[in-house]
C-alpha cells in the first residue's frame, strides 16, 4: 500500500500544531452540526501549508474521512469552476480509498476519471460525473453548480464515506461568474456552504470572505498570525545550521520579528542567505540581506508576482498608507493627490491586493512589513528615481535603526547609555547634518516642515574623554549634562581644541521650552568654567521634543532617540577615510601644541598612538613611542621656563618613518645622558633622577636634539621595520 | 588607606594595583600606600600593573625609593602583570635585578606565600640579585 499523502506540506512545516490538531479533530469529529472553520490570516502566513498538513494527517492517519483539499484559482466561468472540483473531489475519494496518492495527483479528464472508477475498486461515484454531465448538456450553470459543490454531501450519502473538504482561498471564487456579465458564483458557493450539509475548513485573507458569508454559529473564524517566538527561532536556526551558515541567535530574533514571523519570508530568507553563502551573525548581515531579498530578491518577485500596483497613484496612496499605519482620506487626498482625483479607484486597487482597508473614512494598511519595503522600494525608484542601490541603502538604513532600538529595549540598555555609546565612538568621523536637527525622520519620510539640507555634513571630534558635568555645577537641577571633550580632526592643538555639551533626557516626556532654558543656561557656564574655545550643545531626548521646545532651541543641535540609533549606525560602520580627510598616512604632517597643565604630556601620547596606529606600528612600538614622548615632553615642560609655557610637539609621518619634534621655547638643554648605567657599585639601586633622555634612546631608532633660537627641539624617530623588531629578537 | 589607590590583601600579602599612568602624583600615591601597608604590617608586597600604560621618569624614581624603603625594613617586593615596554624600562634602568617580576598578580602571591624573598622565575621573569 503506498500511503503517500496526495499533498504534502512541503519540507520545514514547523510549529501550528495547536491549529492542526484543532482543524483535524473537528474533521474527525462525529457530532453533528459542529461549526466548519475558516482559517484567516495575511498572505502567506502559511494558511495553505497548514491545510495541506491537516490533508495530509488525514490522509495517513484515520480511515473514515475523506480528504479534498481543493484550491480555488482564475477560472472561465460556473462550469469550469464546477467541473474542475468534480474532477478533484472524485480523484481525491479515489485516492483515500485505494490508499494511492498517485491518483490524487494525476491530471485526468473526466472520461479518464470515470475509466479509473469503473474498476470495482473504487467507491461509486460514477453517477456524479453522470450528473454533472447533464447539468452542463443542459446548458444549466447554476445546476452544474450546485450539483458540484453539494457532491461531498450526496456522496457520503451514497457510499457512507463522509468527506471533508479542505478549501484554499476561498476568497478568489469572488471573481468567477456564472455567465459573462452576470452574477458572482459565491452566492450558490456560499449557499452550499452554509446548508450545513458539508463540512469544511477554508482559508481567506482577512475581510476577503465571500460577500453573504459571516463567521457566524455555522462557521468558526480562526486567525492565523506569524508563528510564535521560539517556533520561528527554532526554524531559522534549524534551516541556518542545516545549509551550514553561521548565526547569532539575537540577530535571527530580530530577522523574525522584522519578517513577521511568517514562515515563508523566513525560509526565503535564510534560502537567500545560503546562496550567498551569507551567515546571519550581526545586524548589518540581515539588513543587507533583507533589503536585497525585498527589493530584488526573491520575495520582491514574490510580492510583484502577487501584487497589482497599476498606476502611480495606487503606489503613492500605498506607500502613504503605509508609512501612516492609519489615515483619514482627507489627509490621503491632501498629502498625495492635492487636486487630483483617482483616490476611490485606487483605494479600490489595492483593497483587492489586501493592502489596504477602507472603513467609515479612515483608510488603514493590511499588508505586512516587507510588503510595505517593497512598496517603499517601487515608490522610491518609480516616483522619486532613485537608482535601485539608493533605494536598496535606505532599506538597509531603516532596518538597522529598528534593529538597534529593538536590541536596546530587549537589551534594557537605557537612552543614557545609548548617548554615551555613541558619544565614546567619535573619532573624527563625518555625519549628515541633520542627524543633529530636531527629530530625525529618514529622507523622504514626509515629515512636516522644512527639512535641513540633506547633503550638510557635521565633522565629529577624536574623542579623548567624556564625562559627566556634576562635579563643574554642583547642585544644578535638570537633565544630566555629559562634557565630550576631544579635537577636530588631524588638529591637536589649542585651535582644534572641540567639547561637546550634551544634555540627556531619558524619560517618557519630551524635552520641553523649560528642558531649553536650563540646558541653555548651565551651558552657558559650563563653557565658561571649562575655557575651550570651540563648544557644541547638543539636547539628546528619548521621547522627542515640543513645538515650543524645538523655537527656542536656536544654535543648538537636537537629536532624538531615532537620530542617536541612526548616529550609532553610522559610527559602526567600518571605518574609512572621510572625504577629504585621509587617514594619517606616509607623508602627513600633524602639531599638537600642549598647555602646561597636568598629564598634558598625555594628549600628545594619543595623538601619537592615532598617528603610528595608522601607520602600521604594533602595539609594543606604540607603547615605547608614547613613552618616549612623554619622557620628551616632561624634559620640555621642565626647561620651558615661565609657567604657562606652551611644547609644540610636531609629527611627521613619512615612508615607513615616524618622526616626532618636541620643542620646548625656554632654556637650552645639551641632551646628555648622566651616566652610561645604572647604579654603579653592583647590589646597589639604581639612581632616582635623570633617566629621561637615556630612557628615550632606548626606546626610540634614534633621538637627537637641535638648538633653536631659543630653547631646544627633541627630535624622536622610529622605524616601521628595523630596529624595533630586530631588537626584541 | 584612603589614598586614592587600590589594594587587595591575600593571606599574609598584599597586592596594591597601580594606575594607568605612573607619574608624579600617581607614584607618590603608590608610594604612601605602600608605606601605609608597611605600617600595617605586612611584610611581603605585589606591585600589579596589568593597568599601566605608561611610567614616565619620574614615577621610576618614586618606585625606586618604595624598593629602598622596602629593602630597608627586610620585606619582600615583587612586580607583576607588566607591559612589554615597561618592562623594558625597568630592564634599561636596572630596576630588574632588584625586584622580581612576574606575569600574573596570581604567580607572584604563588610566590611570595612559597617562600619570602627571592623566587624563582617564571619563564621570562628577572629575579633580583
Amino acid at each position: 500500500m503506498r500511503d503517500n499523502p496526495v499533498f504534502s506540506p512541503g519540507p520545514g512545516f514547523y510549529g501550528r500544531y495547536r491549529e492542526t490538531e484543532y482543524v483535524y479533530a473537528r474533521a474527525t469529529s462525529t457530532v453533528r452540526d459542529e461549526p466548519n472553520i475558516v482559517l484567516m490570516g495575511s498572505r502567506w502566513v502559511g494558511k495553505t501549508e497548514l491545510l495541506l498538513k491537516v490533508h495530509e494527517m488525514l490522509f495517513r492517519a484515520q480511515s473514515a474521512v475523506a480528504p479534498v483539499y481543493y484550491r480555488f484559482k482564475g477560472y472561465g466561468d460556473a462550469l469550469d469552476l464546477a467541473e474542475d472540483f468534480i474532477k478533484e473531489l472524485i480523484k481525491q475519494v479515489v485516492a483515500f480509498s485505494r490508499r494511492d496518492a498517485g491518483i490524487g495527483r494525476m491530471e485526468s479528464s473526466l472520461d479518464r476519471l470515470e475509466r479509473l472508477i469503473m474498476d470495482g475498486h473504487s467507491p461509486d461515484v460514477g453517477w456524479l460525473v453522470k450528473r454533472y454531465r447533464e447539468a452542463r448538456k443542459s446548458g444549466d450553470r447554476v445546476a452544474a453548480l450546485r450539483n458540484a459543490m453539494m457532491a461531498p454531501h450526496h456522496l457520503t450519502n451514497h457510499t457512507g464515506l463522509r468527506v471533508y473538504l479542505l478549501l484554499d482561498d476561498i476568497h478568489l471564487a469572488g471573481s468567477v461568474r456564472l455567465y459573462p456579465d452576470g452574477p458572482s458564483v459565491t452566492g450558490e458557493l456560499v449557499g452550499a456552504l452554509n446548508s450545513g450539509a458539508v463540512s469544511f475548513a477554508a482559508s481567506a485573507p482577512p475581510r476577503r470572505l465571500p460577500p453573504g458569508w459571516t463567521t457566524d454559529g455555522r462557521v468558526e473564524a480562526l486567525t492565523l498570525g506569524g508563528l510564535d517566538r521560539e517556533t520561528s527561532l527554532s526554524m531559522m536556526g534549524e534551516l541556518m545550521r542545516g545549509y551550514g551558515l553561521g548565526f547569532d541567535t539575537e540577530v535571527l530574533e530580530f530577522a523574525a520579528v522584522k519578517l513577521g514571523r511568517v514562515p515563508m519570508y523566513m525560509k526565503n530568507l535564510v534560502w537567500a542567505a545560503r546562496k550567498s553563502s551569507q551567515g546571519l551573525e550581526d545586524l548589518k548581515d540581515f539588513a543587507g540581506l533583507y533589503a536585497r531579498e525585498v527589493t530584488t530578491g526573491g520575495l520582491a518577485f514574490v510580492f510583484s508576482s502577487a501584487l497589482t500596483l497599476g498606476t502611480t497613484t495606487e503606489l503613492r496612496v500605498a506607500r502613504f498608507v503605509a508609512r501612516a499605519g492609519s489615515s483619514s482620506i482627507e489627509e490621503i487626498e491632501e498629502a498625495v493627490l492635492p487636486g487630483g482625483g483617482g483616490l476611490a479607484a485606487a483605494l479600490d486597487g489595492l483593497s483587492r491586493n489586501g493592502l489596504v482597508a477602507s472603513n467609515l473614512g479612515s483608510v488603514t494598511w493590511t499588508g505586512d512589513g516587507p510588503t510595505a519595503d517593497f512598496v517603499e522600494y517601487l515608490y522610491r525608484t518609480r516616483i522619486e528615481g532613485a537608482t535601485t542601490e539608493e533605494a536598496v541603502s535606505a532599506i538597509v538604513d531603516e532596518c538597522l535603526r529598528e534593529g538597534y532600538r529593538t536590541r536596546d529595549d530587549s537589551t534594557g540598555a537605557s537612552f543614557t547609555d545609548q548617548v554615551l555609546r555613541a558619544l565614546r565612538a567619535f573619532d573624527g568621523q563625518e555625519v549628515p547634518e541633520e542627524l543633529l536637527r530636531g527629530e530625525y525622520a529618514p529622507a523622504g519620510a514626509g515629515a512636516a516642515g522644512p527639512r535641513p539640507d540633506a547633503s550638510r555634513t557635521l565633522e565629529l571630534p577624536e574623542l579623548t574623554g567624556c564625562f559627566d558635568s556634576r562635579r563643574f555645577e554642583r547642585g544644578e537641577a535638570g537633565p544630566p549634562v555629559f562634557i565630550a571633550r576631544g579635537f577636530r580632526k588631524g588638529r591637536y592643538d589649542s585651535s582644534g581644541e572641540v567639547v561637546w555639551l550634551v544634555m540627556v533626557k531619558d524619560s517618557a516626556s519630551p524635552v520641553n521650552a523649560g528642558d531649553v532654558d536650563n540646558f541653555t543656561r548651565r551651558a552657558l557656564s559650563l563653557a565658561r568654567n571649562l575655557g575651550s574655545p570651540g563648544v557644541v550643545r547638543v539636547m539628546t531626548s528619548r521621547s522627542g521634543f515640543t513645538g515650543e521646545a524645538m523655537k527656542k532651541a536656536e544654535g543648538l543641535f537636537a537629536v532624538d532617540r531615532e537620530g542617536v540609533t541612526a548616529l550609532e549606525g553610522i559610527l559602526s560602520a567600518p571605518a574609512g577615510p572621510a572625504p577629504g580627510h585621509p587617514a594619517p598616512g606616509p607623508g602627513q604632517e600633524y602639531e599638537v601644541v600642549l598647555p602646561s597643565s597636568e598629564r598634558a604630556e598625555l594628549v600628545a601620547a594619543r595623538a601619537a598612538e592615532e598617528i603610528a596606529s595608522a601607520m602600521g606600528f604594533s602595539e609594543d612600538a606604540m607603547g615605547e613611542i608614547k613613552a618616549a614622548l612623554v619622557e620628551a615632553c616632561i624634559n620640555a615642560f621642565e626647561h620651558g621656563g615661565l609657567t604657562g609655557s606652551r611644547v609644540r610637539v610636531k609629527f611627521v609621518s613619512r615612508k615607513g618613518t615616524l618622526e616626532i619634534r618636541v620643542r620646548n621655547p625656554g632654556a637650552r638643554f645639551a641632551g646628555k645622558t648622566t651616566t652610561s648605567a645604572s647604579g654603579g657599585v653592583s647590589g646597589e639601586l639604581p639612581r632616582k633622577r635623570g633617566w629621561g633622555i637615556e630612557l628615550m634612546k632606548s626606546l626610540m631608532d634614534d633621538v637627537r636634539f637641535e638648538r633653536l633660537g631659543e630653547g631646544t627641539e627633541t627630535v624622536l624617530v622610529k622605524h616601521l621595520d628595523g630596529k624595533e623588531d630586530t631588537r626584541d629578537e | 588607606m584612603s589614598n586614592g589607590a587600590n589594594y587587595r590583601e591575600s593571606e599574609d600579602c598584599v597586592v596594591v594595583y597601580a594606575d594607568n599612568y605612573i607619574n608624579d602624583i600617581e607614584g607618590e600615591k603608590l608610594e604612601d600606600m605602600c608605606d601605609a601597608l608597611l605600617k600595617k604590617g605586612y611584610r611581603k608586597l605585589v606591585v600589579d600593573f596589568s593597568e599601566t600604560d605608561i611610567i614616565n621618569s619620574i614615577g621610576v624614581s618614586i618606585l625606586i625609593g618604595v624598593i629602598e624603603k622596602i629593602k630597608e625594613k627586610d620585606c619582600a617586593l615583587s612586580f607583576s602583570g607588566l607591559k612589554k615596554v615597561n618592562h623594558n624600562i625597568f630592564d634599561v634602568i636596572g630596576i630588574t635585578r632588584h625586584v622580581s617580576v612576574y606575569p600574573t598578580e596570581d604567580e607572584a602571591l604563588g610566590a611570595q606565600g612559597a617562600a619570602p624573598g627571592p623566587a624563582s622565575p617564571s619563564p621570562g621573569t628577572t629575579v633580583k640579585a
